[in-house]
């Protein structure tokens, strides 16, 4: 069998050291990927939690967004913006989960005092309904328009924060939010509740 | 009956959203969770898959969009007048009409307007048509590719999942389980029809042809004016010469040949093209094409079986018809006559002219194939030299 060069074997060694610095490399990523995706995923389950309202749902939303950002984390240039880059690709992940879920709605049936009608509600119950009402107006907000809405009113954010971080235009942001208050208030009234303004209290 | 709920809402609906979505907040992530998303780096390969992708979809966007507005761009600039010919003014005297419509002139792309198209589109516009359906294969089958890029990246999220036992499960079980019969169904028939789209391309790339309106096999001319011909290296003759003779007809017998898949229709011979293209035509005053009454073509013959005017004929793919050339001759002041053949002399081949002499070595014709009309000049086998009694001839 021919020996190899010495060339060829510094052209080996120069290979191996090659993989071993790819190696290298890369198990510095995942340590460093597992230490901010360790940090953040509080942040970004909460925020799972609130766009999706489903415990179970935001947890399998997380995970998937922790995979996606996984596979992408080497085209995240600059580390310091680990949060802002990973709630949105959260952001993302609950949208489709939202826009699968409009897609397969689960239809709920009228209950039996729906059906009779005029039952009062009890006496203590009105803030409790309220909050229903709530659910079922959000619901049936666009996606895009519930996850504006939850950055804003949960994350506190303000427009020019919420464009830059799910990258659209300032203008897209107002425009998204007027419209998602404007369909929440029109379906609050259509379910019988009033908006009650601090001088009516 | 709905329910009658007058209670307020408890305050501004702002306030109240901000309220309630805090009450959606899951809290901390627990436990079980940290410990999936700690196993990622070690399940999921770190890749960019949509990097492809991202590269792709703007230029296939970019050329898409390229490609549509150059074919709009060619369809509305690229077009000219047409109708019956002859119905135009001829610049100079014409003893004749030239070429009688015989038939109701055919539509063509544009019937309002009778507009044809003014380059020979209709090839490459056929080819694009019968790349259609290979071209829509592909764009399906992409898509597919895309699909399934996309179902075994997802999972391979779902084989992290440590709610499962993922040890146990054979391999490709987690994209079994993300793809539901009717996906598969649909992806089978996807795969079926991207099938049928490309045997249907292959069906139609058959019919694809560039120019199929070509010259034919046969050439003959009057023997009372031809003077000879001049042989190409190969031994054939390139250019037969014909005397001048102001005033008078030249008579030539040519054919047309359909070489594509499809049949075609002539639909004219475009003399004023001809008298502004060809060097022969400044001394033609008009063309006429009379087409054999029932006959077939066997070579020159003296007794005149072209007798029927023109009229728009169909000629069927790999298919040749004959007609006869007929050249009314201007009477050009300063233009001697050829010089006249002997009778019953035999041809003087190879001829070779010592006096001046202009040739004709296209013939324009419009034709329409699937009722795309176009215009092209066919070229000659051999080109035709009208020989003058002198040097130097203008008219």
């Amino acid at each position: 069998m021919k020996a190899p060069r010495g060339d060829e074997r510094e052209k080996d060694g120069q290979g191996v050291a090659a993989d071993i610095a790819a190696e290298r490399g890369r198990v510095d990523a995942a340590a460093e990927f597992s230490r901010l995706a360790d940090r953040y995923l509080d942040t970004a389950y909460r925020l799972a939690s609130v766009i999706l309202g489903d415990p179970t749902e935001a947890e399998d939303a997380a995970h998937d967004a922790a995979v996606l950002a996984w596979r992408r984390f080497d085209t995240l240039r600059d580390r310091d913006r680990f949060e802002q880059w990973f709630c949105r690709i959260v952001v993302n992940v609950c949208r489709d989960r939202l826009r699968h879920r409009r897609r397969h709605p689960i239809v709920e049936l009228p209950s039996e005092d729906d059906e009779r009608g005029g039952l009062a509600a009890p006496e203590g119950a009105g803030q409790l309904l309220a909050r229903d009402a709530l659910d079922r107006a959000f619901v049936r907000l666009d996606p895009d328009h519930q996850i504006v809405v939850a950055l804003r009113f949960y994350r506190d954010l303000t427009v020019d924060d919420i464009a830059r971080r799910l990258e659209i235009p300032a203008g897209t942001v107002k425009s998204r939010l007027h419209q998602a208050i404007a369909r929440l208030r029109a379906e609050l009234e259509r379910q019988g509740w009033r908006e009650e303004f601090p001088d009516e209290a | 009956m709905k329910p009658e709920r007058k209670a307020p809402i408890g305050g501004r609906v702002e306030d109240e959203l901000r309220t309630w979505l805090r009450g959606r907040d899951a809290g901390p992530a627990p436990d079980r969770l940290r410990f999936r998303v700690g196993r990622v780096t070690r399940v999921a390969e770190q890749t960019a898959p949509r990097r492809i992708w991202a590269l792709l979809r703007p230029i296939a966007a970019v050329g898409g969009v390229v490609a549509v507005a150059v074919l709009v761009l060619l369809a509305a600039t690229l077009r000219g007048p047409a109708g019956p010919l002859a119905s135009g003014p001829i610049p100079t005297t014409s003893p004749s009409p030239t070429i009688p419509p015989g038939l109701p002139f055919p539509n063509g792309l544009w019937p309002r307007t009778g507009a044809v198209l003014a380059v020979p589109l209709d090839g490459p516009l056929l080819a694009v048509l019968t790349l259609v359906p290979l071209l829509l294969a592909v764009l399906l089958l992409a898509h597919l590719a895309k699909r399934s890029f996309s179902d075994a990246h997802r999972s391979v999220a779902d084989d992290s999942d440590a709610r499962r036992s993922v040890a146990d499960d054979p391999p490709g079980a987690g994209l079994r389980r993300m793809r539901s019969r009717r996906s598969s169904v649909l992806r089978m028939l996807g795969v079926l029809l991207a099938a049928a789209l490309i045997v249907v391309s292959w069906d139609l790339l058959q019919f694809t042809q560039i120019a199929p309106l070509q010259y034919g096999s046969g050439f003959g001319s009057d023997p009372t004016h031809t003077l000879g011909s001049r042989m190409s290296a190969g031994g054939g003759p390139e250019e037969t010469y014909m005397a001048f003779v102001p005033g008078g007809q030249l008579r030539l017998t040519l054919t047309l040949a359909n070489s594509g898949q499809l049949p075609l229709t002539v639909t004219s011979f475009d003399t004023q093209r001809f008298r502004v293209d060809q060097p022969a035509g400044a001394f033609v005053s008009s063309v006429e094409i009379l087409l054999p009454a029932g006959a077939t073509f066997s070579g020159w013959s003296p007794t005149d079986y072209h007798t029927e005017a023109f009229h728009p004929f169909e000629l069927q793919p790999q298919s040749e018809t004959e007609f006869a050339l007929v050249l009314h001759l201007k009477v050009c002041g300063s233009v001697a006559p050829g010089p006249t053949p002997a009778p019953d002399a035999a041809r003087n081949d190879p001829y070779l002219p010592t006096t001046g002499y202009v040739t004709i070595g296209e013939l324009p014709f419009r034709y329409s194939v699937l009722g795309v009309e176009r215009e092209i000049d066919v070229p000659l086998s051999e080109a035709i030299g009208l020989v003058f009694g002198s040097k130097a001839v203008t008219c």
